[in-house]
């Protein structure tokens, strides 16, 4: 019986997983590659990306510097020596420190399991979200040169690890990331459960096929989405995510981005051959009511721990074939602004959560200080790590990509030894 | 057998068909024959059905054959003589429409899910049944160009009157009028931070993106002096609060006390000190007519009613349009519409909603509770990522098929969902469908009707192979025409000819 009632509530089902920000696309036409590298699978990599240009300054807070509590009156984040008992800066290095938000991540700092890097980004200068987001997803400081694909397709697409499976890439999500624009065996993923064609098994198993073999004789990009639809379809249905216990006590929160963090961590477990994953996180384009200790922005940074902590809990020592990176498009102004927030900046920081993390100190920062003269402008952290460095380094060793000028062309690398 | 056959016995009794109910729809259905295109060739009226409306349903195809083509475009430009009773009558479902967002704000937790329901109802009723199909696509076309995102702040609220009092009556004017309402809703106001911007600190929220995103485009031309001095003169654009003297909330107020009243050059144009509120008109006039703009503008239309990357050279004819025009968006309308490279333009991927609405209004939809059906329609757009006014960004909803296709699974399921949903009397209209296939004489031939039903659906017939593809589905699950029928159309509405237009 194909119920409807069945279909509505599949349908409805779907429902509650809200739209994340993408960057604008333009048109990427599926490119044809040169022969792939052959090499071995490396770790699964995780790239979530904060929508908005994160305030990297209240996050990885520099209380070393005093000329960051003279431009943020309001909005600084209290030292750590400060007397009485109210929230403040968690001490990672003497000069650098988390906002009380990002505390369930500070364990992870002293274990070695996670690293900030700031004073990162891409040096395209550019303050659109739009822009920037499009720049650094695809992998490129300007408009010229044409590459359409993105840096996380351009990975799969250069690197053949024997890997078959329909489901290299996930972008979760409605639509899969610019970063994986023009990848092929990637899908745009919601939910594991909801994610067949209704009806029953038998119908359903009809319909794809006639639908397959109208595809087939259609658009031929669109086929190949097709395809790839129906064999994520047969390779999710065998993933009984219903009866996915997190390991070691994890427990995640319950939004959208945590959701998205367990989904992972049992796609990972069910070994459907997943090599790369893209999340997002929205909501930091923070220009009014950014609030410091408490407020939207550290709402945001406890809802980024949160997932994180219970992600690495449940990966336990399968956090050995994990590297997670953290980015955002651009960091934001020193200065705050008029109304409790912050404006567009430049420089900005990003995360990497691995099991292979071998550099010791907690911050990785060519720091230049918040002198007008070490600023762009006058007023913008400056870039003095190009956020190409991190992921090339992390794209490498740990991925097993022996060509990351595919990904990143005409990029001078320098390895800075966060990976083993 | 995989259906259920008690559905398709209720709908059709056990001949065949409940004869009062097909006398009804007979008498309600159009006169005239419908014309069937031919494959290989581009069908005109289909045509217009697909770039200009939201899609096929009963009755269009002989309405624009009647009248003839350019006569159609020409009446749905003139937008208000075109008589909408019918969808205004649907429309009393929703009648938070009519309200100004600031008075509901003060009860905002209680009022929240009437004012999205409404809002997403009342955009779906407009789309599937108005008879100014054309002047509704422009509303969408200004509502992403102009993106506002219902869940930051109050802007749940302030949208309806966005909509209502901003959008609605100027889509069809010139470019100056709808940015010039743009700039002045209290939405657009509250989104990109303006209404708090002062001229201690001007925040740059707003003017970037009118200079990026609703006027020049990201290289038209500006520097970022230009952003901050364009911040500046806006500084006092804002909103009524709860506690304004001689105003209810949520209204647009300029302040002539945050207001930066300083010179500013903007462009290289000098705007002079204490100009008050006119250095924000002169500002949007000076954008309005600048190239750049026009170009912007043109290529954005173009992508929307022609391909996903816009000719070059109909771009700069439409970019002389406008300059020539001051921006009148009905001359550069006529200009698209006669022009090659619309009328060879390639196929264009629906995006979701133009899908699903396009579903509702091929099977002929009459939505008996509105207010939950389209509550389960919103849902159904969440999964495929646009429902309507929910895209955090100011750039608006993604207008190429790459950015959607890969999402397939959805609209697979979107098409079941539509096919087969019965609830308060809301279904398909399968009487009526009937009566068309009964019209056309086609009734109890299998292939002729599915071929009837392709005509109605695609604007041409089933290729061979889609027609062999599509009788073995249909036959291989039940031996009764009708059922075989319905299975023969979801198959369709699921397949690639029905996902472009």
């Amino acid at each position: 019986m194909l119920s409807r009632r069945e279909m509505i509530r599949n349908s409805v089902m779907l429902g509650g997983v809200a739209a994340a920000a993408h960057a604008l696309p333009t048109w990427m036409p599926r490119l044809a590659f040169a022969q792939p590298y052959n090499n071995p699978r490396g770790d699964v990599m995780i790239v979530v990306f904060l929508r908005g240009g994160a305030d990297s300054l209240n996050m990885i807070v520099p209380f070393g510097d005093d000329l960051y509590y003279e431009a943020r009156p309001r909005l600084a984040i209290p030292r750590p020596d400060t007397s009485g008992s109210d929230p403040k800066a968690l001490d990672l290095d003497g000069f650098f420190g988390l906002h009380p938000a990002l505390a369930p991540l500070l364990p992870l700092f002293q274990g070695g399991q996670i690293r900030a890097i700031h004073a990162t980004g891409s040096p395209h200068g550019n303050r659109s979200h739009f822009e920037a987001m499009d720049f650094m997803e695809r992998g490129v400081t300007d408009h010229h040169g044409g590459m359409t694909t993105g840096w996380v397709a351009r990975h799969l697409a250069t690197l053949d690890t024997g890997n078959l499976s329909p489901v290299r890439g996930i972008g979760w999500g409605a639509a899969v990331q610019t970063a994986l624009m023009g990848a092929s065996s990637t899908i745009a993923l919601q939910s594991i459960i909801d994610y067949h064609l209704a009806g029953d098994v038998g119908f359903a198993t009809q319909m794809m096929q006639s639908l397959m073999s109208l595809y087939q004789i259609g658009d031929e990009s669109l086929y190949q989405t097709a395809q790839n639809t129906q064999s994520a379809i047969d390779l999710i249905a065998s993933v009984d995510y219903q009866r996915y216990v997190p390991q070691n006590g994890a427990e995640y929160p319950e939004d959208d981005f945590a959701l998205a963090l367990r989904q992972t961590a049992a796609l990972i477990r069910a070994d459907v051959g997943l090599e790369v994953a893209c999340i997002d996180l929205g909501g930091w384009d923070t220009h009014t009511q950014q609030g410091g200790i408490e407020g939207n922005h550290a709402r945001l940074m406890a809802q980024l721990a949160n997932g994180l902590a219970a992600f690495h809990q449940d990966m336990g020592t399968d956090m050995s074939k994990v590297s997670l990176v953290v980015m955002s498009e651009f960091g934001r102004r020193l200065h705050e602004n008029a109304n409790n927030g912050t404006d567009h900046g430049q420089g900005g920081a990003m995360l990497v959560m691995s099991g292979s993390l071998v550099v010791p100190n907690p911050v990785i920062a060519n720091w230049a200080g918040l002198t007008p003269d070490a600023l762009i402008d006058g007023e913008d952290l400056a870039i003095t790590i190009d956020y190409r460095d991190v992921l090339g380094e992390l794209l490498r060793k740990r991925l097993h990509n022996p060509d990351v000028q595919q990904v990143f062309p005409d990029y001078d690398f320098t390895d800075i030894g966060i990976f083993g | 057998m995989m259906l259920s056959r008690r559905n398709f016995l209720k709908v059709f009794g056990v001949s065949g068909l409940s004869f009062s109910g097909l006398a009804t729809t007979l008498a309600k259905a159009p006169p005239g024959t419908f014309a069937p295109a031919q494959i290989g060739e581009r069908d005109p009226i289909q045509h217009i059905i697909n770039r200009l409306t939201f899609g096929p349903q009963p009755g269009l195809y002989d309405y624009i054959s009647q009248i003839g083509v350019d006569e159609f475009i020409e009446r749905q430009l003139d937008y208000e003589s075109i008589q909408d009773n019918e969808t205004d009558h649907r429309l009393q479902a929703f009648p938070l429409i009519n309200e100004h967002g600031g008075d509901l704000i003060a009860d905002m937790d209680n009022n929240r899910r009437r004012v999205l329901i409404d809002l997403i109802g009342s955009w779906l009723t407009r789309a599937i049944y108005s008879n100014r199909q054309l002047y509704e696509r422009m509303v969408h076309f200004w509502s992403d160009h102009f993106n506002v995102y219902i869940n930051k702040g109050p802007v749940l609220f302030l949208k309806l009157d966005d909509d209502r009092d901003h959008i609605r009556p100027n889509a069809m004017l010139s470019f100056i009028d709808v940015l010039r309402a743009s700039a002045q809703s209290p939405a657009m106001l509250f989104y990109l931070d303006n209404a708090l911007s002062n001229d201690f600190a001007p925040n740059e929220n707003y003017g970037r993106e009118l200079l990026e995103l609703h006027t020049l485009g990201v290289n038209g031309g500006y520097t970022e002096d230009d952003v901050k001095a364009v911040s500046r003169v806006f500084t006092g654009w804002s909103i009524t609060n709860f506690r304004e003297p001689n105003s209810p909330p949520g209204r647009f107020i300029f302040r002539r006390v945050a207001h930066d009243s300083r010179e500013a050059i903007v462009l290289g144009e000098v705007i002079p000190a204490n100009s008050g509120i006119d250095a924000g008109y002169q500002v949007l006039e000076i954008l309005a007519k600048h190239p750049s703009t026009a170009q912007f503008i043109s290529s954005k239309l173009i992508r929307r009613f022609v391909a996903d990357t816009p000719p070059q050279s109909l771009v700069d004819l439409c970019t002389q349009v406008y300059l020539d025009t001051g921006g009148d968006i009905k001359s550069l309308l006529r200009e698209i519409f006669r022009s090659d490279e619309f009328w060879q333009a390639p196929p264009k991927f629906k995006r979701p909603f133009e899908y699903v609405v396009g579903l509702l209004r091929v099977l002929n939809y009459d939505v008996q509770r509105p207010r939950r059906f389209y509550e389960t329609v919103a849902y159904l757009l969440i999964s495929m990522g646009h429902l309507p006014f929910n895209w955090p960004a100011p750039n608006g909803y993604p207008d190429v098929g790459r950015y959607w296709m890969d999402n397939l699974l959805p609209r697979w399921n979107a098409a079941l969902a539509a096919m087969f949903y019965d609830e308060d009397d809301t279904s398909p209209d399968y009487t009526g469908l009937v009566a068309m296939l009964q019209n056309a004489g086609v009734i109890n031939d299998a292939e002729a009707a599915l071929q009837f039903m392709a005509r109605y659906m695609l604007g041409r017939e089933l290729t061979g192979d889609e027609l062999t593809i599509t009788f073995e589905f249909m036959r291989g699950s039940t031996d009764d025409l009708w059922e075989q029928l319905i299975l023969g159309t979801v198959l369709i509405l699921a397949s690639p000819a029905f996902q472009y237009k």
